[in-house]
């Protein structure tokens, strides 16, 4: 048994704001106060520190194919890069695409214990699942890409509307169960499909070859195939247009399209862009926000800008062929089949570049213009947008206005023309910091374990010492416990526990279609018995129920 | 003047990086402080003490500031970083030899390993022998490599001379192997004798110069421009005949001029030296 004595606890999720309690940590679990003191005790003295839940991860990229090739056409990255062994971790390197090991230790000693890769196409999932076992520490799961997929498209192509839901929804849970992933996830629904018939970027209700649907449909249908299956996390969606100039609208139009459904829009800072009358960035997050304000149906992450270096991997693979043709440097592009692309570019965000210096104030601008914290998660789309290491930076700037305006004063100075950055005051408080990397994030995720501290919930807190630098605070924690063990002590990794993978109970799905498997083995470069992950790959895994 | 002077004991069985023995390190440092430097052998941390007899001393002016003796070819990083200061290894050096050096001067009386002066910004280096791969060139996946200095090799180089050098003056006395200026994107690479197959593939800009005549194997995307005496040629002559290496061709020979890599836009340029 373990207790955290004397700190000031933080757990949105049972409205407990900053008072000083005991937590109480056995078989993994958070256990209430016992009437008398056990014998067998260890005891975490947290006096000046305060206790979070579990840092819960959302939005990540760091298992997978297109995960492995960032790395490997990287070595950049490595180089200044790297850890050594210790008694208790094994070596890695990488700062923007760590190896797998590594990525369990940093998120770790961040405070981080739940993390979810944000993109897997069936294809590569069993590659994506050996990734997770190796990150150590973590509980994990990943999302499955489907707004691409041909055998998705095929059944959204059908008249039928009633016919056409039922199918979808047979064939999303036989995805899901065929790839052993926790959520539906949507990449410019209908682009990458499209830009492979070398059509151009997609709107909302642009025709795609070769079935004809149009994103709209794509959406939605997904959207609902998800609500009745009950998925514990709605469609993750990454919307059509993404970093482009004026996107804003297509991202109301689709957020519209949705209206009413649950669904969760991912790196919104990318989709928030307005055209200046040159045809350049300017900042949408004002009416962005409002509209997530508006549809308490909705939740978001932010996707936030860390200046630096980062590499950007994605399904959108017509958006980093875009984006390589910015730069003329190193891409990687991948078909992947009728599944998806992907795509990888590496990058360099610079506060004088006026471009990036939006885009930096637009994240920030959607994380102090939503107002409810439960429904805008802190992320940085790692490593898109930059490395998951800069969290506690981005927690400063959203906690000390004055730290904002001292940012704001190294970047570009025509940006304040094209955003409003410098206008909000807002301040974060140490509640919504747990929301925002914890407590919401695993409600939206519908992990009723993770995310707070009330009995019952996974034994995983994060012990920060109080200081006024949030950006130290936050670095490196007083302890992170997971799983009821202490793995992390002063910032640094003191025990290296496995995690477990997570997924959802999905009953047994029906198989697929006879006229789907049909194509399958008609098309795939594999056939349909070698195409599910295997028991094997995802031991023991912890199936969160649906309710359809 | 004050000279550090290291004397191998013996040749460590594994390799060691040695990235603290530059003169910005040792200067003003006792015999005592420098052999407690740390050193890197194998996977071990040991120190400049455990390898090398120290002796610190005065010497007369033209002394280097770090005097480094014995066979050190398996001494990696030997001068990385350095910013000042004389250093002289009289031996063979290991790979990354003056990498990142942005100033003094670093001379090798022996062969230095691969990525001689890669990422180098500044200062001189000397190597009286051959080198590697990768002289002047960018670490694997960086973009850019050598960024200023100068690098003469009185002897041959390996492959990929200058790959992704930006500004600054490599001189190979010998040969070059495959490659040479690979994806330059600016400064100069002279080759005294004759640069092996594909010469200045990917070039976006640059100068290769080859002194050693014709025939070149030019890649097809290299093209025929003009006959010409560059005046840049006389002051890189000039810049040379100052160090003390004069290229054998005068500061008034003519050049084959040839354009390329069209892959890349065509600006770069490689210049075959003509007889008479």
């Amino acid at each position: 048994m373990l207790r955290v004595t004397n700190g000031r606890v933080h757990d949105p999720g049972n409205a407990v704001a900053g008072e000083v309690r005991d937590v109480w940590l056995d078989g993994g679990k958070v256990v209430a106060e016992p009437a008398a003191e056990p014998a067998d005790v260890a005891t975490l003295d947290a006096a000046g520190c305060v206790v979070f839940p579990g840092g819960v991860e959302l939005h990540s990229h760091v298992a997978g194919s297109k995960v492995n090739a960032g790395r490997i056409m990287c070595p950049e990255d490595h180089v200044d890069h790297y850890r050594c062994r210790t008694d208790v971790t094994r070596a890695g390197c990488g700062h923007t695409v760590p190896t797998t090991y590594l990525t369990g230790y940093e998120y770790a000693r961040l405070g981080y214990t739940t993390l979810f890769e944000a993109a897997v196409p069936p294809l590569t999932a069993r590659h994506a699942h050996e990734e997770l076992r190796d990150i150590p520490i973590l509980d994990t799961g990943c999302y499955t890409v489907m707004g691409n997929n041909h055998l998705v498209m095929k059944v959204l192509s059908d008249p039928d509307e009633e016919r056409r839901a039922a199918r979808l929804r047979d064939l999303v849970a036989w995805l899901l169960h065929a790839t052993r992933a926790y959520a539906v996830k949507i990449v410019n629904p209908g682009g990458v499909e499209s830009w492979k018939w070398h059509g151009g970027p997609v709107d909302l209700d642009t025709s795609v070859p070769p079935y004809g649907v149009t994103p709209r449909r794509i959406l939605t249908g997904l959207a609902a195939a998800a609500d009745e299956l009950g998925l514990p996390h709605p469609v993750h969606v990454h919307l059509n247009h993404l970093g482009v100039p004026g996107n804003v609208a297509v991202t109301l139009a689709s957020m519209q399209a949705l209206a009413g459904r649950r669904a969760h829009f991912t790196h919104l800072q990318f989709h928030s862009y307005e055209a200046t009358r040159s045809g350049s960035y300017a900042s949408g997050a004002p009416a962005v926000a409002e509209s997530i304000n508006q549809h308490p149906e909705f939740t978001c992450d932010v996707g936030q800008l860390v200046f630096g270096p980062a590499t950007t991997m994605t399904s959108d693979a017509p958006m980093e062929f875009r984006l390589h043709h910015l730069h003329k440097d190193k891409w990687a592009n991948s078909d992947i089949e009728m599944e998806s692309g992907a795509g990888v570019v590496p990058m360099r965000y610079s506060p004088r570049q006026l471009v990036n210096a939006v885009q930096w104030c637009v994240g920030l601008e959607l994380m102090l213009l939503i107002r409810d914290p439960w429904r805008v998660f802190l992320t940085t789309d790692h490593p898109n947008a930059g490395p998951f290491v800069a969290y506690p930076m981005i927690v400063r700037l959203l906690m000390d206005r004055e730290f904002r305006r001292e940012w704001l004063e190294k970047l570009n100075p025509r940006v304040r023309r094209f955003t409003t950055l410098h206008e909000l005051d807002r301040e974060y408080t140490l509640d919504e910091i747990a929301t925002v990397t914890r407590a919401g994030q695993a409600r939206v995720l519908g992990l009723a374990d993770k995310g707070h501290l009330g009995v019952g919930a996974d034994a995983d807190v994060a012990v920060y010492r109080d200081q006024g630098d949030r950006e130290r605070m936050f670095a490196a924690p007083a302890w992170v416990v997971k799983g009821g063990e202490v793995v992390v002590r002063d910032g640094e990794v003191v025990a290296a526990v496995d995690g477990r993978p997570l997924g959802v109970d999905l009953g047994d799905p029906p198989p697929l279609a006879a006229d789907l498997a049909e194509q399958f083995e008609s098309y795939s470069s594999v056939r349909l018995a070698n195409y599910a992950v295997e028991d094997a790959y995802v031991p023991d895994q912890v199936l969160i129920p649906c309710a359809p | 003047m004050r000279t550090v002077t290291l004397t191998l004991k013996a040749e460590p069985p594994v390799s060691a990086e040695a990235e603290q023995l530059i003169p910005d390190v040792v200067a003003g440092k006792t015999a005592e402080e420098v052999r407690r430097l740390p050193l890197l052998v194998g996977n071990r941390r040991e120190t400049v003490g455990d390898w090398f007899d120290v002796v610190v001393d005065e010497a007369e002016a033209a002394a280097p500031d770090l005097l480094l003796r014995g066979d050190l070819a398996r001494f990696k990083r030997l001068g990385e970083g350095m910013s000042r200061g004389a250093m002289v290894v009289e031996g063979r050096v290991g790979f990354h030899a003056g990498a990142r050096m942005s100033g003094g001067s670093l001379t090798i009386a022996g062969d230095a390993g691969d990525f001689l002066g890669a990422h180098m910004a500044g200062g001189r280096l000397v190597v009286h022998g051959d080198a590697g791969h990768y002289v002047a060139a960018a670490y694997r996946g960086e973009k850019t490599g050598m960024k200023g200095g100068t690098i003469v090799v009185t002897g041959s180089v390996g492959q990929m001379v200058g790959a992704r050098m930006r500004r600054g003056l490599v001189y190979v006395q010998g040969d070059a192997g495959d490659v040479a200026g690979y994806n330059m994107k600016g400064g100069t690479v002279v080759v005294g004798g004759a640069p092996a197959a594909r010469v200045g593939a990917r070039m976006v800009r640059g100068t290769v110069a080859v002194l050693g005549g014709e025939p070149l194997e030019l890649l097809p995307t290299f093209s025929y421009a003009c006959t010409y005496a560059p005046t840049f040629w006389r002051v890189v002559h000039h810049e040379l005949a100052r160090v003390g290496h004069a290229p054998r061709v005068g500061p008034g020979v003519t050049f084959r001029r040839y354009c390329g890599d069209v892959n890349e836009g065509g600006r770069g340029e490689v210049l075959a030296a003509q007889p008479g």
